[in-house]
């Protein structure tokens, strides 16, 4: 038995993958693919089950190869195994397009509806019991970044059951519709300054000016931060701790000679240099841990918050043209690609951690 | 808002903070697939929010969702504008 855990892209799967599981994740390769996905175990009746977070995609009729190895992962599943649909309550209809597709599948279902202390600040209401009674599957209202409502998730896993409910395929948007309209109720909202702030970040005439500061901004936190951990960090370990061990084994090797020019290269002075020695030990460690290192991470740091902020999106969309003439996609300056063209609320839930992401 | 102030345009044309319901997607299968996945489709109510300079995306947005359409696909969706419409 193993547990599949489906839903859009950007809905707080891996946030709830990384709560249920324990240790031992696994991530991997699709066979064949560079398309990732991690696998886990949850322990449930005593039991330990595989649970595999399956690659983000808005239908199963797929449109890329993210999307099409989710569908083959469902499709191998096994008599027995169950579907998580972890749905973005803050946007039901997007998320219930899947949820249909996932339905007629007729395999045992458990609907997660993630972001539901969202719903409340964006004035949405969601009847989750009538959800329940019309789709006929197990719907847990949760919100994987504080770890409400997991539990239950946890618990009423072994309620999925496959769902009864019934559509014509080329109805499938209507059925959506006709869901949403029952289940939901938004009340009447005024504009948040991050919706305006949001808007104008991709009009050409603010949007160049505010790309142009956050990426000035940017590149001042990255050398703030970059410089700040070389100077009050790398820089005094190296000088204070591993100074007198080079400079041992240089004594040791003779301070001279083919081999201590090798490894510890060149004595400036008598002394070692770490940016002119040009030694294996010296400069040769220095310069990728001690120098650059600080900066990739500077780099990252800046960039998730970006990221999670809701602004690489837009800025994607602002160097779209660019980046074609470059021959890439505008997305190609996304860490998470998969995110394809729908753009997440200007705002911070700063609900990813930095490890997921993968720089390679 | 009555079906004789309404006329077609593509989502090209249209200007940013326009309203509007798609009429149609001039395409094949597969653009109309990609398009359904992102919630475009005939029929769907849409707000243009934004193009960009020199053929660039187009962002438009529908209820609680924001999506960016490259140039090449907005000049084949098709959008019945209502009211007064200048373009």
């Amino acid at each position: 038995m193993k547990i599949l855990l489906m839903g859009n892209p950007n809905v707080g799967k891996s946030v709830v993958f990384n709560r249920v599981t324990g240790t031992s994740v696994i991530a991997s390769n699709y066979p064949g693919t560079t398309v990732e996905f991690t696998k886990g175990s949850v322990k449930l009746d005593n039991k330990l089950v595989e649970l595999i977070d399956v690659p983000g995609t808005y239908t199963l009729e797929p449109t890329c190869r993210a999307e099409q190895i989710a569908v083959e992962m469902l499709d191998e599943h096994a008599d027995g195994d169950i579907v998580i649909n972890v749905v973005e309550s803050t946007n039901l209809e997007r998320s219930l397009n899947l949820t249909l597709q996932l339905l007629k599948r007729k395999i045992p279902t458990v609907i997660a509806l993630n972001f539901w202390d969202e719903t409340k600040h964006k004035g949405i209401l969601i009847d989750d019991r009538k959800l329940e009674q019309i789709l006929g599957v197990p719907c847990v209202p949760i919100c994987a970044v504080t770890g409400e409502g997991v539990k239950q998730l946890v618990e009423r896993v072994k309620e999925a059951k496959p769902s009864e409910y019934d559509y014509e395929d080329e109805e499938r948007w209507h059925e959506v519709g006709k869901i949403v309209d029952k289940v939901q109720n938004i009340t009447h909202r005024h504009h948040t300054w991050l919706e305006r702030l949001g808007d104008a970040s991709v009009r050409p005439l603010t949007g160049i000016p505010i790309a142009a500061v956050v990426m000035f901004l940017a590149f001042k936190v990255i050398r703030f931060i970059g410089e700040g951990l070389i100077g009050y960090v790398s820089e005094p370990a190296f000088e204070k701790l591993w100074m007198p061990v080079v400079m041992k084994l240089s004594a040791v090797m003779g301070s001279g000679g083919f081999l201590h020019d090798l490894v510890i290269g060149q004595l400036i002075d008598g002394e070692i240099d770490f940016g002119q020695s040009f030694g294996l030990l010296t400069t040769g460690l220095f310069v990728p841990i001690g120098a650059v290192l600080p900066y990739v991470f500077a780099f990252y740091v800046v960039l998730s918050l970006l990221e999670d902020l809701g602004f690489i999106p837009r800025l994607a969309v602002m160097v779209d043209t660019l980046m074609h003439k470059l021959g890439l996609h505008g997305f190609a300056i996304s860490l998470r690609p998969e995110e394809k063209n729908l753009l997440p609320p200007l705002y911070c839930p700063l609900q990813y951690h930095v490890p997921h992401y993968r720089p390679w | 808002m009555n079906d004789a102030e309404a006329f077609r345009v593509s989502l090209v044309q249209m200007r940013a903070g326009q309203k509007g319901k798609i009429v149609e997607i001039d395409g094949g299968f597969g653009l109309a697939q990609k398009l359904d996945a992102l919630g475009i489709r005939t029929g769907r109510e849409i707000t243009k929010v934004s193009g960009q300079l020199m053929r660039g995306p187009v962002l438009l947005q529908h209820n609680n969702t924001q999506a960016a359409v490259g140039f090449g696909m907005a000049s084949r969706i098709f959008v019945e504008v209502h009211g007064e419409g200048r373009t």
